[in-house]
């Protein structure tokens, strides 16, 4: 996309930002529901780019058009990921794998830590799409955690995990669009970088569910899993980014077990008195009276865990054997769209197709995959023969009670996101923020428009695409910063902005059923990123001192 | 009208419009891209009718 002719002022400044800043009034500061505030953004976005940023109707059409393209991608995660949930939920799968991890350890920090933060990261690394979120959340609440927590810890928790997670997509997508000076420094740099919300992700999450007492607690697991995580991948880049979050996830994963026998974590403790982010205390395997006494076809762990497994093991293998990812990734689809301008020359290149979809290789069908797997291996098994959640409204029912709100957010959120950028109101503020900042200044920025980026668009990759090549020039033309640096910056920003993007909250409050609660997540994780992403801004001045001073 | 059923519209008239615009915009086909980008926006303005017009608990 160019737009050379685009008017770089604070009025338009300004008026680019409104759509995000009505977003987020009505949605944080009124508590809108996600699929009621979204309608108001994209309309928002639409008026703007008319009558403002000057784009015939054709081109309003086209950017409505990708955009709810855009959101299929998202939509065959939540939608596989909603029936995952009911599948194992009304056999009661998660109430035996909540009884069942508390065998290794009752200790509620280890298992909040465990699934929030080294288990979420784990999904990060092999299936992206906020398919980790659908999986996370539903566990943390049958763990006891407060709805509103369950979804907002797995947001934080698998944030870091977002650049080179996924065998390293979003890398591979900032290193294709850039033609970067140094490839090696530029991924080292953002293994320092990432390991940030790592370490602030463990620490924040620890914070949550029990304030200082929980993390002075917790403190040396967190130091031992970020060592692993963070230090691991940051180790990886110099051999391979596209698997080194993969081998760290997986190894920090392989540690909670020797962890959870370490006798500070393996068992409950006492110390911790003020518990905010439980609403209940995690019911004891043998006081099995959940049944009322009756007699009920209960499932083994194994069986509970078993739709995991699947999952884990489909995604890996379609990474990892290249061959067959490369044969399912032949079947894809989708059609094609003209090039469109708007008056001040903003253009987009013609599409054809654009963006093809490639379902066999996606999440969502990895998560089908597993939830048929489970459905039948449980029905098999009698376990839906039972009496417990016959008052319950049936799977369909239930499944279309959530996805339906959701999806009618999450298209109106991309559509939104794509007006904006094929009218030129995103190359506005993410030029206009260039055209004002110092070395200085915009060394410390350049995270927040890797999340604008990502909160915009849901996704690290789509965020390095869109701002990765503004950063190089930005930080070329202004001299005094280093282009590794800059760039690890704009990705490492694109990661952390993941954990506010709308599409991935409404994707963890459908997977939970807690649709219209997505302002009070937000404002769960918002100070998060506000406070991580300065951090990184910080790291980045520190460093490009360094940096700049070694010749690099 | 639960405002279930009336989300279910909206996602039905919110995905429409792609097909519509994208073989409008490519055939030259005005009218079947205007038709798409109507439905987009009644598709849009349904969630926030709803919000004021079908109290919460008929959902």
């Amino acid at each position: 996309m160019t737009g050379s002719g685009l008017p770089l002022d604070a009025i338009h400044w300004s008026l680019a930002i409104i759509p995000l800043v009505l977003l987020l009034v009505v949605l944080v500061g009124l508590r809108w529901k996600a699929h009621e505030a979204a309608s108001v953004g994209m309309f928002a976005a639409l008026l703007i780019g008319v009558f403002v940023f000057r784009s015939p109707m054709e081109t309003i059409s086209v950017a409505s058009a990708k955009g709810i393209w855009d959101a299929v991608f998202v939509l065959y995660v939540v939608w596989p990921a909603l029936l995952f949930y009911h599948v194992i939920d009304r056999a009661d799968g998660f109430t035996v794998l909540r009884e069942g991890i508390q065998r290794f350890t009752d200790n509620e920090l280890f298992l909040v830590l465990g699934f929030g933060w080294v288990f979420v990261s784990f999904m990060q690394s092999i299936s992206g799409f906020g398919a980790p979120i659908v999986v996370a959340a539903p566990l943390l609440l049958a763990l006891g955690v407060k709805p509103v927590y369950a979804v907002a810890i797995p947001l934080i928790g698998h944030a870091w995990a977002n650049t080179f997670g996924t065998l390293g997509v979003a890398w591979l997508a900032l290193e294709q669009v850039v033609e970067m000076q140094n490839v090696a420094m530029t991924a080292f740099s953002l293994g320092i970088l990432l390991w940030i919300p790592n370490l602030l992700a463990g620490l924040t999450i620890a914070w949550i569910y029990g304030r200082w007492a929980a993390v002075k607690y917790a403190l040396p697991l967190i130091a031992i899993v970020s060592l692993i995580q963070g230090g691991g991948q940051l180790t990886f880049t110099l051999w391979d980014p596209t698997m080194a979050n993969f081998l760290a996830a997986s190894l920090g994963l392989a540690a909670l077990y020797p962890l959870s026998q370490w006798g500070r974590y393996a068992s409950e403790t006492g110390s911790i008195t003020s518990r905010p982010a439980m609403s209940e205390g995690i019911t004891k395997p043998d006081t099995a009276a959940a049944d009322g006494g009756t007699t009920r076809n209960r499932m083994t762990l194994g069986l509970a865990i078993m739709p995991f497994v699947v999952l884990a093991a489909i995604a890996f293998l379609t990474s990892i054997l290249t061959p067959i990812g490369t044969a399912l990734e032949s079947l894809e689809t989708g059609l094609a769209f003209p090039a469109v301008e708007t008056d001040y020359g903003v253009t987009t290149e013609s599409a054809a197709p654009y963006d093809p979809f490639a379902p066999l290789t996606h999440p969502g069908t990895f998560l089908l995959g597993s939830t048929i797997v489970a459905y039948v291996v449980y029905r098999y098994k009698g376990y839906y023969e039972s009496d417990s959640k016959t008052s319950e409204p049936g799977m369909v029912t239930a499944l279309s009670v959530s996805a339906i709100p959701a999806s009618v957010a999450i298209i109106a959120f991309l559509v939104m996101a794509k007006l904006m950028d094929h009218t030129g109101q995103t190359l506005v503020l993410a030029m206009g923020t260039a055209e004002v900042a110092s070395p200085t200044s915009y060394g410390f920025l350049s995270p927040l428009i890797g999340v604008l980026g990502s909160f915009m668009t849901s996704s690290n990759t789509a965020s390095n695409i869109l701002f990765g090549g503004l950063q190089q020039e930005t930080a070329l033309g202004l001299g005094g910063l280093s282009e590794p640096l800059v760039l690890a910056g704009q990705s490492t920003g694109g990661a952390i902005g993941n954990a506010i993007s709308p599409a991935n909250v409404i994707l963890g409050t459908s997977a939970i059923g807690i649709v219209g609660k997505e302002g009070d997540v937000l404002r769960a994780v918002i100070p998060w990123v506000s406070a991580v992403a300065a951090t990184v801004g910080i790291a980045i001045l520190a460093l490009n001192g360094i940096m700049l001073a070694g010749g690099v | 009208m639960k405002r279930i059923h009336l989300f279910a519209v909206a996602f039905v008239l919110l995905s429409l419009p792609y097909p519509l615009i994208s073989y409008g915009t490519m055939d030259g086909n005005t009218a079947l891209w205007w038709a798409g980008f109507v439905l987009l926006v009644v598709g849009g303005l349904l969630p926030p009718i709803a919000k004021f017009t079908i109290p919460e608990q008929a959902s």
